[in-house]
C-alpha cells in the first residue's frame, strides 16, 4: 500500500532500526582491519593500478561487508515480532549470503563472465523458494501513475534476473577507490527515504543496516584505499540492492537510483558486444599519465564505460573522477526520491 | 567541479528517468488489453491445435492476432528505447568531443 508516513513502525521499532544501523556500523568497523590483516597474511592482494607507485592492497575486504550484513541484520530481525517482516529479511539474507559465496569463489578461483552471471541468478533462488511456500513474499511491482501492476505470474520469474543484474552492475562499477561504497551509500540513503515515503517497513530496516555497514566500510576503501572490496564485496552489495528492491517493494525507485550503474553496464556491453570480465579486456578504457592523472583511452577498441565518458573532456585525478560518480549517483537518487513522491501522490 | 563535463551525463540520466516512467506506463496500458482470462489462453491453444477452425468465432481469431501484435509492439518499444538511449549518448559525446576522442 502506498501511504506517506512511517505508520507501520511503532516507536520501539524505530529504536530497533537505529540499533540495527549502529550495530552493523560497529561490526563492520571492527571486522575490516581484521580481514585486511588476514588477507595480507594470506597474500590475497591486488595492485592499485591508478597510482604511480602501484601500491599492493589487501583484497576481499568485502568479506567484512558480508559478515556484517548477516550478523547485523539477523540480530535486528530477531527484535521484530511480525512474521512477514522476518520472512522477508530471511529471504533477503539468504540471497545476499549466496551472492557473497559466489563472490568468494570468484575472488579465489576467477570465474568466467557467463559462469558468474549464471551463479548470481542461482543465488536468488532462496527468494523464489520461500515465495513458493509463502506467496506473500514477492508482490507485483508498482509504478508511478499506474500503481500496482498485475504481473502475478511472470514477476517471480524475473526476481533472480533482477538480483543478478544488480549484483553484476555494481560489480562493474567497482573500479576506483571509494566508488562502490560511496555511490551505494547514496543509493541506500535514497532507498531509506523512499521506504519511508512508501511505507516499506522491510525497506527501512534493510536500508538502515546497509547504510551502517557501508559507511563503516567507506572509511577503509576511500581514496587512498587501504583495502579492496573484491567481488565478494561488490556482488554482495549489488545483490543486497536487488533483493531489497524485491522484498521492500521498491522496484522502480531502485531502477532509477541505479541509473549510473545501469548506464555503465549498458555502455560497457554495447561497446564490447558481449559479456566479458573487465580484467580480460586487452585495451583498457583509461590510461595513467606520468603526472598521476587518469585519461580516457583513445584506442577505438577500448570499451566505453562511464569513466571513459567522464574523462572524455580531459584527464582528471582519481578523487575528482570519484566525486563525479558521486554527483551522478546523487542526481539519480534525487530522481528516485522524486519518483517515490510521484507514487505517493498518484 | 566542472559542471560542463557532467552535463551530458546528467541529461542522459534525466532522459532515462523520463523514458523509464513513460515506457512502463505505455507497456502497462498495452499489457492490460492482452491479459485475457485463462479460458482465452485455452481457446487460443485449441485454435492452434484443432483443425475445426471454422467452428470458432471470428472474434477469437482476431483477438489472438491482436494479442500477438501487441506483444511484439511492446518488445519493439523497449528495443527502440534502448536504441534511442544508445544513439543519444553517442551523439551527445560525439558532438561534444569529436569522433577521434570517443570512437565506438
Amino acid at each position: 500500500m502506498v501511504g506517506g508516513s512511517v505508520i507501520y513502525l511503532k516507536p520501539i521499532e524505530i529504536l530497533y532500526v537505529i540499533f540495527g544501523f549502529f550495530f552493523s556500523f560497529l561490526i563492520c568497523n571492527f571486522l575490516v582491519p581484521h580481514v585486511m590483516r588476514k588477507m595480507k597474511d594470506l597474500k590475497i592482494t591486488g595492485v592499485d593500478v591508478h597510482k604511480l607507485d602501484k601500491p599492493v592492497i589487501p583484497e576481499m575486504g568485502g568479506l567484512a561487508i558480508l559478515i556484517s550484513i548477516i550478523v547485523g541484520l539477523s540480530l535486528t530481525a530477531v527484535l521484530f515480532e511480525d512474521n512477514l517482516t522476518r520472512l522477508r529479511l530471511l529471504g533477503f539474507l539468504l540471497t545476499v549470503a549466496a551472492s557473497g559465496a559466489v563472490g568468494i569463489i570468484d575472488d579465489l578461483k576467477r570465474l568466467g563472465a557467463y559462469t558468474k552471471t549464471i551463479l548470481t541468478v542461482i543465488a536468488a533462488l532462496p527468494l523464489l523458494i520461500i515465495n513458493f511456500f509463502y506467496p506473500i513474499l514477492v508482490s507485483s511491482p508498482r509504478f508511478p501513475f499506474i500503481g500496482r501492476t498485475r504481473l502475478s505470474i511472470l514477476y517471480p520469474i524475473y526476481v533472480p534476473v533482477n538480483v543478478a543484474v544488480c549484483s553484476n552492475t555494481v560489480n562493474m562499477l567497482d573500479i576506483m577507490n571509494g566508488v562502490m561504497p560511496g555511490t551505494t551509500i547514496i543509493t541506500f540513503g535514497a532507498m531509506l527515504c523512499c521506504s519511508v515515503l512508501l511505507d516499506s517497513k522491510t525497506g527501512i530496516i534493510i536500508s538502515a543496516v546497509m547504510l551502517g555497514v557501508m559507511i563503516a566500510y567507506y572509511r577503509f576503501n576511500r581514496y587512498p584505499a587501504r583495502v579492496f572490496s573484491g567481488d565478494v564485496g561488490s556482488l554482495t552489495v549489488g545483490a543486497a540492492i536487488g533483493a531489497l528492491a524485491i522484498v521492500g517493494e521498491l522496484e522502480i525507485v531502485t531502477v532509477i537510483a541505479l541509473i549510473p550503474f545501469i548506464m555503465n553496464s549498458f555502455y560497457m556491453l554495447s561497446s564490447m558486444g558481449k559479456l566479458m570480465e573487465y580484467r580480460l579486456v586487452k585495451s583498457p578504457a583509461t590510461i595513467l599519465l606520468p603526472d598521476g592523472r587518469i585519461a580516457a583511452s583513445k584506442d577505438p577498441k577500448a570499451p566505453i564505460p562511464l569513466v571513459r565518458m567522464i574523462l572524455a573532456r580531459g584527464p582528471l585525478t582519481e578523487p575528482e573522477i570519484v566525486r563525479g560518480f558521486y554527483l551522478l549517483s546523487f542526481f539519480s537518487s534525487f530522481l528516485a526520491i522524486l519518483t517515490a513522491i510521484l507514487m505517493v501522490w498518484w | 567541479m566542472e559542471f560542463r563535463r557532467y552535463f551530458p551525463l546528467l541529461l542522459l540520466i534525466l532522459f532515462v528517468w523520463v523514458t523509464i516512467t513513460v515506457v512502463f506506463v505505455v507497456i502497462e496500458s498495452i499489457i492490460v488489453p492482452w491479459r485475457p482470462p485463462q479460458e482465452t489462453y485455452w481457446l487460443i491453444i485449441n485454435y492452434l491445435t484443432t483443425p475445426y477452425r471454422l467452428d470458432q468465432g471470428q472474434g477469437e481469431f482476431w483477438s489472438m492476432i491482436r494479442n500477438i501484435i501487441q506483444i511484439i509492439l511492446s518488445g519493439l518499444l523497449v528495443l527502440a528505447w534502448l536504441y534511442i538511449w544508445y544513439k543519444l549518448s553517442k551523439k551527445l559525446f560525439w558532438v561534444e568531443l569529436g569522433k577521434e576522442k570517443l570512437a565506438t
